[in-house]
């Protein structure tokens, strides 16, 4: 995965969370965990789009396809309204994932 | 229809065919199309400069209205924290948007060939400024933002001793052919570069945004949940910046400006194409088709980001 796609990847989640937040009240235990992740995960757009990275290197490689299969993996749970639970534990299960490439940066 | 018996009409024709014959050895094939792509060059280089100029803006925005809708103190000091990149970063950059320009009136100057010592100072003047920018990027090369920057203007140089020395030549033809098919590899490492720089920018404010949509849906539904007790001109009035923030939204997805970058790269690899050809009608067909493509989705984009900026 190119580092634009990652980007662009990560910009996506962001953008189906704040669909998801704006059904939540805020103040709700609920919406700041999801507030608190979008903020992390927001940090973390920020430092991969000023990051170098090899995308040839074989780590790399296999992170992001895990990042992949993760955002895969919350597609139609995070338009649910009823499994905001679960959304939570995929989105903190993906944010970990970014973290990992994030240290990945030359 | 035509009545070719008619001396003018028989002239249209045989001007014509003079046309096409000569487009195999004069630039008269480049002429029009290379003009479509100086245009759309130009529209796209100037989407990408808004994208890349207001990317600190952006930044900086996201932080004021996250601190507000938080109820949190804003501090300068943390604003100027959010900047991504250093003025000289976002210059450097501005530069390396410039020498696509260059690039472009370089080839539309030799298309239409009519000054030939006009052309070999452009093409010199071309080679002063990416020699300049190759300096530039060594200069920061020490900042890993820069380093995509550094691999892929150096080689520009290459193509530009070669053209001027040919334009000074008065082989406007084989300057232009020159032009085009060094240029191939240096523009589409270039326009790769700037193509990643420009979905960051996209992107950073697709996030801010995105999040701006639930403020502002926060805001009607703290005001709806108080029921009996809402104020009704409240509502109205956070109703209409939903619907605004969403005619927004609905915008920026237009306003993609990787989009007329991608074409930049698609219609390169159409004149590289025909600066290989044998340049028959059908070559030219082709290429003038690619062009008028290629304008087509530069003027979208820019549009897009038009009707943005009026919202």
């Amino acid at each position: 995965m190119k580092k634009s796609e990652l980007v662009r990847l990560i910009g996506d989640v962001l953008t189906e969370i704040d669909v998801l937040a704006s059904g939540l009240v805020p103040g709700t235990a609920e919406r700041k965990r999801l507030d608190t992740l979008r903020n992390g995960l927001d940090a973390r757009q920020r430092e991969v789009v000023k990051a170098i990275f090899n995308e040839n290197n074989k780590k790399y490689m296999a992170v992001t396809t895990q990042i992949n299969n993760a955002n895969q993996e919350m597609a139609g749970t995070l338009q649910d309204l009823k499994k905001v639970a679960q959304s939570l534990d995929l989105l903190t299960k993906f944010v970990g994932l970014v973290d990992e490439v994030v240290s990945l940066a030359a | 229809m035509l009545n070719m018996k008619r001396p003018t009409h028989r002239l249209v024709l045989a001007s014509l065919l003079i046309s096409i014959f000569l487009g195999g050895c004069t630039t008269a094939g480049y002429r029009a199309p290379v003009a479509q792509f100086n245009e759309a060059a130009t529209i796209v280089v100037e989407t990408s400069r808004i994208y890349i100029t207001q990317v600190n803006r952006v930044e900086r925005d996201k932080y004021i209205d996250e601190q507000a809708a938080a109820g949190q103190p804003i501090a300068l000091r943390e604003i100027e924290t959010q900047s991504l990149l250093t003025p000289d970063d976002i210059a450097l950059r501005l530069n390396a948007l410039d020498q696509l320009t260059r690039y472009g009136d370089l080839l539309l100057k030799l298309a239409n060939s009519d000054a030939p010592n006009a052309i070999a100072k452009q093409a010199e003047g071309l080679g002063k400024a990416v020699e300049q920018l190759s300096t530039d990027v060594n200069a920061r090369s020490g900042r890993p933002e820069n380093k995509g920057f550094q691999n892929a203007i150096g080689p520009v140089t290459s193509i530009v001793s070669q053209v001027a020395r040919l334009a000074a030549e008065r082989k406007i033809k084989e300057a232009l052919d020159t032009a085009v098919k060094r240029g191939e590899k240096p523009v589409t490492d270039l326009l790769d570069v700037l193509s990643e720089e420009t979905i960051a920018a996209y992107e950073r404010k697709r996030n801010y945004l995105s999040r701006s949509r639930t403020w502002a849906v926060d805001a009607y539904n703290e005001e709806a949940r108080k029921g009996e007790r809402a104020n009704r001109e409240a509502l109205k009035k956070y109703a209409m910046q939903i619907k605004a923030q969403l005619d927004e939204w609905d915008t920026f997805a237009a306003a993609r400006p990787q989009e007329s970058l991608a074409a930049f790269a698609e219609a390169h690899v159409a004149l590289v194409a025909y600066a290989h050809s044998q340049k028959t009608p059908k070559d030219l067909n082709e290429f003038v088709g690619e062009m008028e493509r290629f304008l087509y989705r530069a003027k979208k984009v820019e549009q897009a980001i038009k009707k943005l900026s009026n919202l």
